[in-house]
């Protein structure tokens, strides 16, 4: 079982969805309990595996690649199906596991428009061997291969499964992500070619050890920062980074809730996972060059992200939009560059992807009983529907960061990180960031509550004053409950997963702490 | 129990949950739980206490070595990482240099204090730690040092981010305030907020409040700090926005929690600022220590001080942060009693007063006679009290006087009257809680705090709370030698007057806290006047009222009695007759000797009695409570004055606007962010980055339109598309092949060729 | 030069010795023709299913040798003093024809059969050009070059007015056949300087020459540009792409997809065989020539695409586009550095099959949706995925490959070209592969555009009956489909494959 799990669990858990796609394909349309059971049974299967690969994982040696599998897959480029996984993976493969089937189970009585249960599960499986592929890739065109596949059911999430923009918002989501990656092929071949000319004696590699392990070294300076440039640009259109955001508050409201919960638990974390996991220690001294541009669009991210969110009527819209500052702390952590930094971010990531993904749970379920999310019609939730409204406000203080939930340990330590960056990054204009930064979290706490106010407090308007509202259903107590306990539990003990980050980060940064 | 006061917050976090969960299902809605377990949480910290004094007193062993694997008892600075053990070694005997030369140098009465220490002082409980130790070759320690328990948060980036408890005389008397005034909160408000729609969440949330600010007080870690802050203003946040249905309350709530978000930013900023000036730590002890031994740059620690007191100013509700605190009174009475008076808004306080060594380095607070911290306590005392004349609510009244009151410890803290501070915290909290929940006691009935409108002559109807409010009352006032505020208050002026700039004192700071006092016992007067006094008005003369129950009119009693004896546990020499062995007890006790307190500083002083600031500051009171007096009761004075003289008018529109800040905060300031600029921002979202994108994708597509329509099709001709192509005959198609397109088309492609073949030929040659 | 000339005639000529193994796929396909016409004036009734069969059969019959052939050890077989070759490329190239050929003939069967066309002229023309591609395959020379050429172009002319009761038709047919004409011309301009200025049609002598000083000459570079530009008419790069759009559309659609895939390959083997045999010597000339070609090739097709509304016209430029993609890596042709011309001939190699795959399916996808909506305007597709999901997923996984999306197919094609060109590693191979990179989001635009239609879109009159698909066509989106996903999954084989057939010609 051990061996089996050492050599095949991550493969497992990348290809399980898809068996349980072609199941489900085999399913005719009309049997919708079932096909909802074969989603469930799947995604479930897939988060055992994952536990129990939690279970095995070696808690010693994070920084070291574990359950890893390294097959022939294009041979003529020397392109392999290298996969495995270490501390800086694991908590996002968990994340993912541990998101999609409490989205299946929420999905239960809550499929979107046009009601297709068979199509929108398999678009979610699909979903999931993408991201669970990018997280255990470990060579770089593996990775760019599953990076691209999650593109294509979350744009028929979107695009058929979304609301009356839908069109405009699947369409800008596609071509945006499309544009950067384009633009990460250019630098994926120039890796290879580099490498090839100055460590592989002619031979390239996609191999992300091999790779990091040359660090860009005897690489002219200018060359290094432009091929940076085109990850930046496929990460930070991923992210989504200031300017390059402005497919996500579109893409974040049209998608359906389930698509908005995943976007914002998982998708978005591929961007600032490719950062971390390979532009930084592909290219050490690029990144430092980067560094301070990725600092600043962070904070300007921080700030103006919260300005659009104060801008908001929709509330779905305004959780959209803080997803743009919240990444901006994920983004100020890994600009830092440091091991405190990058830990920050991970923590960061899986930390907004529970409570964002939460909100977008509560404003799903707003929509389903109101019909609307507009704030100036809504108010009194807390009367109408008690318990969602506790939610909202404990999602919501959750959100901005609040001590003793998880938020809380993907910002404070990002700011605490851009203190003291690493060597060589200006420290007063990194210190400046972090005032910026923590400014940002009044801004935070402010368009949050101002949301909380109007949509949970006072009394609900004329509009909806006698009609009966449902409170939670079962499903969404099944669904949120582990969300709930997961923000508390890592907000109280954060080292669940500083733990694991720590070592496979401070190895992944060896090249520029010089270590 | 020392090493396990971890307990003690624990208790009323686990309470809050079993109310939330169960709560709604039991007989007294939850209550009997909050109560339960804030009633054990205050045994124990009594028990904490009294642990702490015999430790004092007479050094009792350790309880015990608490090694098991997962918790790593600390002492001091043991935490920091073997790298810098080194450089901390040679610090560590620096700080010994500098305690014996603390000991020469201080005054008969510092002497006194330090004898009684050092009578009782023993090792330390868990032994100090080795290199010291091994460093300082046996030499006797002579301080008390707090003790620290203390386990791994989380590990990042090679820094050993901790949690753990720290217990000296400072947090002990902390929990023994807030479970002290939490018991009796919860049980006033059994009967006072009886029946309240949502009386198992109040509960629950009193029980969550209790929880953080416990958590607080104990921190031994800055970021622990930071934690237990923002948890009590969540706290602070969902009680005070208790009613929600109703729009000021929540409007309220959010202006308490963003002000406090402000400074926030400034904790934030500071504590990251110590945290890499202690060399990557958040250990109170460490930093502290470090601050004190000068092994952190004086800038840093100046900027860090600066940072911090933002968050002092939001917190305990200084000037100009100041204005959510009367706000704030939205909450239920009880709370205000409990989170806007007595313990919450000392948060700030109590964090000044645990990292003291940073602010008085980093203000210079021992050499100087003018610092940030003592102005700012200056100017919210008086500010503070003079909006407290304007006020018709009797909650904002006291309010203000909160701020006041709140005001005078910063100041005594920035003149660097440490022990003055914290008595008067301890005092004040006992006699505001009073005060707080008399005023409950006496809106109870008529739902309403409005003083002029619905109350006067209400002494008679309700003889108890008169009674107690008094007493409450002359505390604030500081009523000499019987009132606990007397003793409180007497030792900041007398700190003002005596400590910094090398005995000059602070003389700004005496005559602000001077007229302070006078201002505030006019206010008091003039609420005694409107509440008590004169015939009954409004809602108290429609009704009929009678005095409130047990479970309101014992919880007051009990605080008036606090009110008035409170105060002798810190009687200072040559004051009253008193048992030497008595005297200044409460600064033995809680002012820390160890190494991570200024104590062994040479600046550091101790103010004592002094006979003439005892009969000014009853001056002030006869001033002030004299001048209100004649004012109210006898009718003399200038009445009607605001409306005759331009002046007078002009003042009073000042302060009941108050000076101005609501507007700037709410209107300009968030309406502005939240308004034009969030707009604004929104809109070059929405019109320039994404009309850029949007711009972008017309242009390819117009691109396309115009090179297809113009170059691409070589002519305008509708019918490329094919599109009604049938209706054309094929003599129309030949007509149109052999005269139009083929022949431009063919064109193109010999002259293309040609062009290219030139180029080429001029590119490859 | 009239030494050279004279020097070609004083040779001795000799009776070739014929390899019947090598010839055997145009035998038979010869055979096929004979057989087709023999078929069709004595078959009594004008529709019948023998002719489509016939075709078909005949050009399965022509695959047998051609694997046998690589299966045998020769590795290259010289025929006719190396004017006829037959190695692994060739090889390969006549596979991709064959089937491309087979599968237009699946297309064809219902469209020519219910479109009252004629037929057994249809299949006649359809196995002749695919029987000029296969030697085109192998020629090697420039006289067999063009003879090759005209083979498959005249029946294609032919074959692309087949629509004559149409304005559209007979326009884009004579369009395309004027043009080709002009294109021919001015090739045969290209190739006679050439054979003035060296003496030589044979391809790898040609090479030697331009090696010496007649390379340096600017005859040489007008020669070689004007040659190329016969064979850019062909694949239709810009601006020698006019005719493709209306010859496109009023093709039959299934001429449209043989166009579009078989006679572009063709026109690209050409190209491949032209610049690696024997110009390689004047590569300073074929770079720019080509950077040129294939940055205005995929601008303007893509660019025009975005706005196009009919489907078969979105796919008309598409295809200019798709040619712009392939032109690409021979913008970094280096002479000198032969890990880089294998990864040019391997990744175009690759690609040209990937794309006879997907752009093949397309267009059986095309034809069975214009069966239901007799249209080709995009507005008609909307819905589709509400009443063919299976057309409208496969169709969406077509465009997905075409655009480059993984897993499919596409994507790793599109990867070789962008390994190719950056393989060079200059700053023109990096301008290069970043222009690829912006045209590959823009023709994603137009892809996404379509299926944005096809699922997001209600059906315009909200009709939602089911399609009847013919097995034919069934068959050939099976068979497509299924190869593009799979192969976009585990690339490896097809990229070994591309791979040997590359060592014949550039290694």
């Amino acid at each position: 079982m051990k061996d089996l799990l050492n050599s095949w669990g991550p493969t497992a858990a990348t290809f399980l969805p898809l068996v349980g796609m072609l199941v489900l394909l085999a399913i005719p349309k009309t049997e919708e309990t079932l096909a909802k059971v074969v989603a469930l049974v799947t995604t479930t299967s897939v988060f055992v595996v994952v536990v129990a690969m939690l279970f095995e994982f070696d808690y010693d040696s994070t920084g070291t690649m574990q359950f890893a599998l390294d097959k022939s897959w294009i041979e003529a480029i020397n392109a392999r199906y290298t996969i495995g996984i270490d501390g800086m993976s694991l908590p996002l493969i968990v994340l993912t596991a541990f998101v999609m089937p409490f989205v299946v189970i929420y999905s239960w009585d809550h499929f979107p428009e046009p009601k297709n249960p068979k199509v929108f599960l398999t678009l979610l499986l699909i979903l999931e061997t993408g991201m669970v592929g990018c997280f255990v890739a470990q060579d770089l065109l593996l990775f760019f291969v599953f990076f691209e596949v999650v593109l294509l059911p979350m744009f028929f999430l979107i695009g058929v499964f979304g609301g009356d923009d839908r069109k405009y918002a699947s369409f800008k989501f596609f071509l945006y992500t499309v544009f950067g990656s384009a633009f990460m092929i250019v630098s994926i071949l120039a890796v290879y070619f580099l490498y090839a000319q100055n460590v592989g004696d002619g031979t390239g590699t996609f191999s992300l050890a091999a790779l990091s392990a040359w660090g860009g070294e005897g690489l002219a300076k200018n060359t290094g920062i432009l091929i940076f440039g085109g990850f930046f640009l496929a990460f930070g259109v991923k992210v989504p980074m200031f300017p390059f955001h402005t497919w996500l508050p579109d893409a974040h409201t049209q998608a359906p809730t389930q698509g908005s919960v995943i976007l914002a638990a998982v998708l978005l974390k591929l961007g600032t996972y490719g950062f971390i996991r390979i532009a930084i220690p592909l290219l050490p001294e690029a990144a430092k060059w980067w560094a301070p541009i990725i600092g600043l669009l962070a904070v300007i991210g921080i700030i103006y992200g919260a300005l659009g969110c104060l801008a908001q009527t929709d509330m779905k819209r305004l959780i959209a939009f803080s997803s743009v500052a919240h990444m901006g702390y994920v983004m100020l952590g890994i600009a830092t560059l440091t091991p405190l930094g990058i830990n920050a971010a991970i923590f960061g990531m899986v930390a907004h992807g529970l409570i964002t993904g939460m909100l977008f749970f509560i404003a799903g379920s707003v929509k389903d009983r109101f019909h609307t999310l507009d704030m100036s019609r809504l108010g009194g939730l807390l009367l109408k529907a008690p318990h969602m409204g506790w939610l909202l406000g404990f999602s919501v203080m959750a959100s901005l960061g609040l001590p003793g939930l998880a938020g809380f340990w993907g910002e404070f330590p990002a700011l605490l990180a851009a203190y003291s960056p690493a060597e060589g990054l200006s420290e007063p204009v990194f210190r400046t960031f972090m005032v910026i930064g923590a400014i940002g979290t009044i801004f935070a706490a402010g368009y949050l509550l101002w949301m909380l106010q109007r949509v949970a407090f006072g009394r609900p308007t004329e509009e909806f004053e006698d009609e009966h509202i449902h409170d939670m259903h079962l499903t969404d107590y099944i669904a949120w409950a582990p969300f709930i306990v997961m923000i508390v539990v890592l907000g109280v003990y954060p080292q669940l997963i500083f733990k694991i980050t720590d070592g496979a980060v401070v190895q992944s940064l060896a090249a520029i702490t010089g270590n | 129990m020392l090493t396990h006061a971890w307990i003690i917050p624990l208790i009323p976090a686990i309470s809050f949950v079993l109310i939330l969960a169960i709560g709604k299902k039991l007989p007294r809605g939850g209550s009997e739980i909050g109560i339960a377990s804030v009633a054990i949480c205050f045994v124990l910290a009594l028990t904490v206490a009294f642990g702490w004094v015999s430790r004092v007193n007479d050094g009792t062993p350790p309880e015990g070595r608490q090694s098991s694997q997962s918790y790593l008892i600390t002492e001091g600075h043991e935490t920091r990482p073997v790298t810098e053990a080194d450089a901390e070694a040679e610090n560590g005997t620096d700080a010994a240099a500098h305690g014996t030369e603390a000991e020469a140098t201080s005054t008969d009465h510092e002497a006194e204090a330090t004898e009684s220490t050092e009578a009782t002082a023993t090792e330390d409980e868990h032994g100090t730690e080795t290199s010291a130790e091994g460093e300082e070759g046996g030499e006797e320690h002579h301080a008390t040092s707090a003790v620290v328990r203390d386990m791994t948060w989380f590990d990042s980036g090679g820094f050993d981010i901790r949690v753990g408890t720290m217990v000296d005389g400072l947090s002990s008397l902390m929990l023994v305030v807030v479970t002290l005034i939490s018991l009796l909160v919860h049980v006033f408000s059994t009967d006072y907020v009886a029946g309240d729609r949502r009386y198992t969440h109040y509960f629950a949330f009193l029980s969550l409040f209790t929880a953080s600010m416990l958590f607080f007080v104990l921190s031994s870690s800055t970021i622990q700090m930071i934690v237990g802050w923002e948890l009590v203003g969540l706290c602070s946040f969902a009680l005070i926005g208790h009613w929600w249905e109703e729009k000021p309350n929540s409007d309220a709530a959010l202006k308490a929690f963003l002000t406090n978000r402000v400074g926030d930013v400034g904790l934030l900023c500071g504590m990251i600022i110590l945290f890499f000036a202690a060399n990557g730590s958040f250990d109170i002890v460490r930093i502290t220590e470090m601050a004190n031994e000068g092994a952190i740059r004086h800038s840093l620690l100046l900027i860090a001080s600066l940072s911090l007191m933002t968050a002092v100013m939001s917190k305990s509700g200084q000037f100009v942060l100041h204005t959510w605190l009367p706000d704030a009174m939205a909450g239920p009475t009880p709370v205000s009693a409990l989170i806007h008076a007595a313990t919450m808004v000392v948060a700030g306080i109590y964090m000044v007063a645990r990292l003291y060594p940073v602010f008085f380095e980093g203000l210079s607070i021992g050499t100087g006679n003018i610092n940030a911290l003592a102005i700012m306590g200056s100017v919210t005392l008086l500010f503070g009290a003079l909006l407290a004349f304007v006020q018709s609510d009797i909650k904002k009244v006291l309010a203000y006087s909160t701020i006041s009151q709140l005001g005078y410890m910063v100041m005594a803290l920035g003149v660097g009257a440490w022990t003055a501070a914290i008595f008067h915290l301890f005092t004040h909290a006992i006699f505001k809680a009073c005060l707080f929940l008399g005023s409950g006691s006496l809106a109870h009935h008529i739902h309403s705090f409005d003083m002029k409108k619905d109350m006067g002559g209400m002494r008679k109807v309700m003889p108890k709370t008169y009674a107690t409010f008094l007493i409450g009352t002359a505390a604030l006032m500081g009523v000499p030698l019987v009132t606990a505020g007397f003793w409180s208050k007497d030792e900041i002026l007398a700190g003002a007057h005596m400590l910094g700039g090398g005995g000059d004192g602070y003389p700004f700071a005496i005559v602000m806290g001077l007229l302070g006092a006078i201002c505030t016992c006019a206010y008091m007067t003039r609420a005694i006047w409107y509440v008590f006094f004169g015939e009954p008005r409004g809602k108290s003369a429609e009704m009929e009222l009678h005095e409130n129950g047990p479970r309101i009119v014992v919880p007051l009693m009990i605080l008036a009695f606090g009110s008035i004896v409170a105060g002798f546990v810190n009687i200072p020499d040559g004051s009253i007759p008193w048992p030497a062995k008595w005297q200044l007890w409460f600064e033995h006790m809680v002012e820390p000797t160890g190494t991570y307190f200024v104590a062994t500083n040479p600046d550091f002083g101790h103010p004592s009695f002094l006979p003439w600031v005892a009969v000014v500051s009853f001056g002030a009171i006869v001033v002030g409570a004299g001048a209100a007096y004649l004012w109210y009761w006898k009718g003399l004075g200038p009445h009607g004055i605001t409306e005759r003289n331009r002046f007078a008018r002009a003042g009073y529109v000042v302060l009941e606007k108050k000076y101005g800040l609501d507007i700037l905060y709410t209107d300009w300031i968030a309406g502005g962010v939240k308004g034009p600029i969030a707009r604004a921002a929104y809109w070059i979202n929405q019109n320039v980055i994404d009309g850029l994108v949007n711009l972008v994708g017309r242009t390819a597509a117009k691109t396309g339109q115009w090179v297809y329509r113009y170059v691409d099709q070589g002519a305008i001709d509708g019918a490329v598309n094919g599109s009604g192509a049938t209706a054309s005959g094929a003599g129309e198609v030949l007509r149109k092949t052999q005269t139009g397109k083929v022949q431009t088309y063919g064109s193109y492609l010999f002259v293309g060729a040609a062009l290219l073949a030139a180029v080429i030929v001029v590119i490859a040659s | 030069m009239p030494a050279s000339l004279l020097a070609v005639t004083t040779e001795t000529y000799s009776t070739p010795v014929l390899d019947w193994h090598a010839l055997a796929p145009l035998v038979i396909l010869m055979v096929t023709l004979g057989l087709a016409i023999i078929v069709d004036s004595i078959s009594a009734r004008r529709t019948s299913t023998v002719l489509p069969n016939l075709a078909g059969l005949g050009m399965l019959a022509a695959l047998i040798p051609v694997l046998t052939l690589a299966i045998s050890d020769d590795r290259s077989r010289e025929l006719f003093g190396g004017s006829f070759v037959v190695d692994r490329f060739s090889l390969l190239m006549s596979a991709l024809f064959l089937v491309a050929g087979y599968v237009t003939v699946l297309l064809s069967t219902n469209y020519i059969a219910e479109g009252d066309y004629h037929e057994g002229e249809y299949y006649f023309l359809l196995v002749a050009s695919v029987a000029g591609m296969v030697f085109m395959a192998s020629a090697r020379d420039l006289i067999s070059i063009f003879v090759a050429l005209e083979l498959l172009s005249i029946p294609a002319y032919l074959l692309a007015s087949w629509r004559k009761r149409t304005q559209t038709g007979i326009e884009g047919g004579m369009k395309y056949y004027l043009m080709g004409v002009f294109a021919s011309a001015i090739m045969l301009y290209g190739m006679s300087l050439i054979f003035g200025g060296t003496g030589h049609t044979r391809l790898v002598d040609v090479g030697e020459a331009l090696h010496g000083s007649f390379g340096s000459e600017p005859i040489a570079v007008i020669g070689i540009v004007l040659t190329l530009v016969g064979f850019a008419f062909k694949v239709s790069a810009v601006p020698f792409h006019n005719w493709a759009p209306d010859t496109y559309e009023g093709a039959p659609t299934p001429i449209t997809a043989f166009l579009s895939v078989a006679s572009k390959a063709a026109g690209f083997v050409a190209l491949i065989q032209l610049i690696f045999v024997g110009f390689l010597g004047r590569d300073d000339v074929v770079r720019p020539m080509m950077f040129i070609l294939a940055a205005l090739t995929m601008f303007v097709g893509n660019v025009i695409a975005l706005r196009q509304t009919n489907v078969v016209r979105l796919f008309a430029y598409s295809s200019v586009a798709q040619a712009g993609f392939i032109l690409a890596p021979l913008a970094v042709v280096a002479a000198d550095d032969p890990a880089v011309l294998s990864g040019i001939v391997e990744s175009m190699t690759l690609y040209l099959v990937a794309y006879a795959l997907m752009n093949l399916g397309a267009f059986a996808v095309i034809i069975a949706v214009s069966r239901r909506t007799g249209t080709g305007e995009m507005d008609s597709w909307g819905g589709l995925f509400s009443w063919a999901p299976a057309l409208a997923v496969t169709m969406a996984i077509f465009l997905f490959s075409l655009g480059g999306i993984p897993p499919m197919l596409g994507w790793n094609a599109k990867f070789r070209l962008f390994d190719a060109v950056v393989s060079a590693g200059t700053a023109s191979a990096y301008t290069m592969a970043v222009i690829m990179a912006i045209n590959t989001v823009i023709s994603m635009a137009y892809y996404l555009t379509l299926v944005r239609r096809m699922f997001v879109d209600d059906a315009p009159d909200g009709d939602h009956t089911p399609i009847k698909v013919p097995v034919p066509l069934v068959a050939a989106m099976a068979i497509t489909a299924t190869v593009v996903v799979v192969a976009g999954v585990i690339p490896g084989p097809l990229s070994d494959l591309a791979q040997s057939a590359t060592l014949a010609i550039a290694g």
